[in-house]
């Protein structure tokens, strides 16, 4: 399990480095620069803004004092912004990790308790109300989801709030809207899984011996049936934090996903680097933690790594 | 299990109800703010910075104007006038080249500290280091010999043309007669900036603004800074220590950037917003139909216009530019296309410029343009080369651009391609001259018609039309000096006429703006350059 261990950490140091760097050559191919805008600067003020942000010098010396930078924990200063990168993600990661966190659970509750509910009455009623929901929910942007929330439960009945990041009440829409559509995936997902083992001999047997339904679906099901939907909670996680740039700009929230796309538009060098490593730990760790899990859920895939 | 599972689902519904029905009643928080005297308003996206010597743009502009004042402020009604700010009284020599501005006693900081003749010139010195970068060093220009400091041409500043006579006598010597030099300082360029806490807090010339976090901010405005959440919340509050603090109606303002402008209308709608400061043209036309009252709009003092490259054959020849913009049928433009208030452009200038309102020449002359088409060389657009019109990618200048290329080849017989492109991308290839014709907007700066024609002298860093013309920068350059005001519109007026025949741009509308203003905000008024002192906003209760 240690050397295992070992192994994935060197794994995330190559894929840190190697995002690192792809993330700042296509950078530095992009056509634009960062203090451009509409009104041209003066020439001198440009001199003097690359000086200051040592933009002025060789491509591989910026690349080189960036990774001088990174190795005391200091991700630079953002060219478009008074606030150093460092305070930005410090600022916006909080944020993002909530929202996600918030919306995670509700992805779960609707995915786990739907799909379980479907397969359990696999071919009747509840198990085609719930998969055309969860196809309704799979097709539906967030970007349409969203604003007919905010129209309902903000403008219409006056609920909840429409958009911002204060009180608690502001969790509640952008959580369901990013955590539905990974509800109804979840769903599916589970849905899939609990079919497959609901199959197996072992339960034939376990109902067999007259086990009460919810021991069997406890102890004998859930624990094969989730082995997929833990394998997709991987990729869940890394599409939930990285992908919330719509549902933080519509519902007007403080995160990393807004700062990464406005970034990239801004040319903010430094920032999309800052972003890019951010995310990258993220999703590696959720990668290494859904890994985990799955072996310790599946005897077969952890007497392969034992 | 069954009966205690049901009797849960009941205790859930029964919960949910009671809160939905409780929240059923809750306070809008327009309501509740207007009590609290806190107007909520929008500013668009988040400032990058609230340095009034650093920021650029409207939001930052929206946020500087609550927290500094210049020697004047502008007019809550009026445009292009001003009132006394931290300058109670000023004068200026015959010429209008010099002028003193007598400093109130009582202005002061928010620290308590008194504003001084001498906490200008010193902010002007670091606004016009070179060192710092600042935009819009160039507006400090108008002063004697500061174009030669910003570019390091002399190294003393004494020579730049601000002194401070006393503490409270501020001198200033300008380049040449500036009848309205007022209406300039309006631009927070101008106003003054806490220097000795700027040096203290990482130096003059640091970009940072640490000095800029709540706590740590001194400023001379209205209102100080209490909170700022960056993407989420600007809150500021009463400045007890401003000099008229007892005319200032709002306990304070919260200004939220919000990025989306259809999220702020439906904040607006759903009551969290008393100002929605842009309406998108959809939401407009809508809410026309329904004749909804809380709409507001007006005139503002912008141009959209397409950019020749002159260098570019067939755009080199007058006569092919010429015809491009008599093909353009206008009123469709802003009729039929962007829909939002918008009035057809007859000219590079605006209306709106007090004393500077003639007809100008742009007009619709399908005949005309034929004729001019033939005359260069390709009759019904035979033999006519392609061309691109390039824009940056947003759904309204496409708009603009299937109409206006669908002319062309309507009346001239001419295909004209269109071409999308990210907008930093753009912004390069516009500049480098990498184009043949380009999607192009200006708004104004302050409130002269000189802010949009300079942008065409031949030096300056946003004529990308590789177009220049001596007679053109003479004019200009004449109006910059003319003390007399009639005689200074003429000459721009002239010069404008070159531009408008040389055709090296082609305007298309001006600009309107659109808003959203709930009813219990008072003494906001539609103002061309969107400039609102807030002293005079206040709110009423419904009760």
């Amino acid at each position: 399990m240690g050397r295992y261990l070992l192994k994935r950490l060197l794994q995330a140091v190559v894929v840190w480095w190697a995002t690192i760097t792809i993330a700042f050559v296509m950078l530095k191919l992009t056509p634009g620069d960062p203090f451009s805008t509409e009104r041209a600067l003066s020439p001198q003020v440009l001199a003097q803004l690359e000086a200051h942000y040592g933009l002025d010098q060789p491509a591989w010396v910026q690349y080189l004092r960036y990774f001088e930078g990174l190795f005391h924990g200091d991700f630079g200063p953002s060219y478009t912004s008074t606030r150093s990168v460092n305070e930005i993600l410090g600022q916006t990661l909080p944020v993002s990790l909530e929202l996600g966190a918030w919306a995670l659970l509700v992805a779960l509750a609707i995915g786990l308790g739907a799909g379980t509910a479907a397969a359990l009455k696999h071919n009747r009623w509840p198990d085609y109300t719930v998969m055309s929901f969860a196809m309704l929910g799979i097709c539906l942007p967030t970007f349409v989801l969203g604003p007919i929330f905010q129209l309902l439960f903000g403008v219409q009945w006056r609920l909840l709030p429409v958009s911002g990041w204060f009180a608690a009440d502001h969790r509640i829409l952008p959580a369901i809207t990013l955590g539905l559509v990974y509800g109804a995936i979840i769903a599916r997902v589970t849905r899939g899984g609990m079919l497959e083992v609901l199959s197996q001999d072992f339960l034939k047997t376990a109902r067999a011996k007259g086990l009460p339904p919810m021991e069997i679906l406890l102890r004998h099901t859930l624990r094969g049936g989730l082995l997929p939907t833990v394998s997709y909670l991987g990729p869940a996680i890394a599409g939930i934090v990285s992908g919330s740039f719509v549902i933080e700009t519509i519902f007007q929230i403080p995160g990393l996903g807004r700062q990464f796309v406005q970034a990239a538009l801004n040319r903010d060098l430094t920032l999309v680097l800052g972003t890019v490593t951010v995310y990258a730990t993220l999703i590696t760790l959720a990668n290494l933690l859904v890994d985990l899990a799955v072996a310790w859920l599946d005897p077969r895939v952890r007497s392969h790594h034992a | 299990m069954r009966r205690r599972c049901r009797t849960a689902w009941c205790c859930l519904c029964l919960g949910l109800l009671v809160w939905l029905t409780g929240c059923g009643e809750r306070e809008a928080p327009v309501e509740r703010a207007a009590k609290e005297g806190i107007l909520l308003m929008d500013i668009g996206t988040e400032p990058k910075t609230l340095d009034p010597q650093l920021a650029t743009g409207q939001p930052a502009h929206r946020v500087i104007t609550a927290l500094f004042e210049g020697l004047v402020i502008p007019h809550p009604q009026r445009d292009g006038v001003v009132l006394p700010g931290v300058a109670d009284t000023w004068e200026h020599n015959e010429d209008a080249s010099v002028w003193t501005f007598h400093i109130r006693e009582n202005a002061r900081w928010s620290d308590g500290r008194s504003v001084t003749a001498s906490d200008f010139v010193r902010s002007y010195h670091r606004m016009l280091t070179p060192e710092l970068g600042a935009d819009f060093a160039t507006m400090l220009y108008r002063l004697e010999n500061a174009e030669a400091y910003h570019r390091g041409e002399i190294d003393d500043f004494r020579e730049v043309g601000v002194r401070a006579l006393d503490a409270h006598t501020l001198q200033l010597r300008l380049i040449g007669p500036t009848p309205y030099f007022l209406t300039m300082l309006n631009h927070y360029a101008w106003y003054p900036v806490p220097v000795q806490l700027i040096e203290s807090e990482g130096g003059l010339t640091d970009r940072s603004g640490d000095w800029l976090q709540p706590g740590t901010i001194v400023s001379n405005g209205p209102f100080v800074m209490e909170e700022w959440k960056p993407n989420s919340r600007i809150r500021v509050r009463k400045n007890p220590n401003y000099w008229d603090h007892a005319a200032v109606a709002l306990e304070g303002i919260d200004f939220m950037p919000i990025e989306d402008s259809n999220t702020a209308v439906r904040m607006f709608d759903g009551g969290e917003l008393h100002i929605a400061s842009t309406v998108p043209s959809a939401v407009f036309e809508q809410r026309v139909a329904q004749d909804d009252p809380h709409l507001r709009m007006g005139q503002q003092l912008g141009t959209y216009y397409y950019l020749l490259n002159v260098n570019q054959p067939p755009l080199d020849d007058v006569r092919v530019r010429q015809a491009l913009s008599l093909a353009i049928d206008r009123g469709v433009i802003v009729e039929q296309v962007t829909r939002g208030g918008e009035r057809p452009a007859h000219r590079f200038v605006p209306d709106g410029f007090r004393d500077y309102d003639y007809q100008g020449p742009v007009h619709f002359d399908p005949e005309r343009a034929r004729a001019l088409l033939a005359e260069a060389g390709y009759p019904q657009g035979q033999g006519f080369p392609p061309l691109t019109l390039t824009y940056n990618t947003l759904e309204g200048h496409q708009r603009i651009g299937e109409a206006i290329t669908h002319m062309w080849q309507e009346q001239l017989g001419i295909r004209v391609e269109l071409q999308n492109m990210e907008w930093k991308t753009f912004l390069e290839r516009k500049d480098q001259g990498d184009f043949q014709i380009g999607r192009s907007g200006w708004i104004a700066d302050y409130y002269d018609p000189l802010t949009f024609l300079e942008i065409m002298i031949s030096e300056s860093g946003n004529n990308d039309s590789g177009w220049e013309n001596a007679d053109y920068d003479a004019w200009i350059a004449q109006a910059m000096r003319e003390g007399d005001m009639a005689q200074r519109n003429q000459e721009m007026g002239e010069a404008e006429s070159i531009l408008m025949e040389d055709m090296p741009l082609i305007p298309i509308y001006f600009y309107s703006r659109r808003w959203l203003q709930d009813e219990r905000v008072q003494g906001w008024h539609h103002k061309m350059l969107d400039n609102h002192p807030y002293q005079f906003v206040s709110l009423r209760t419904s009760d």
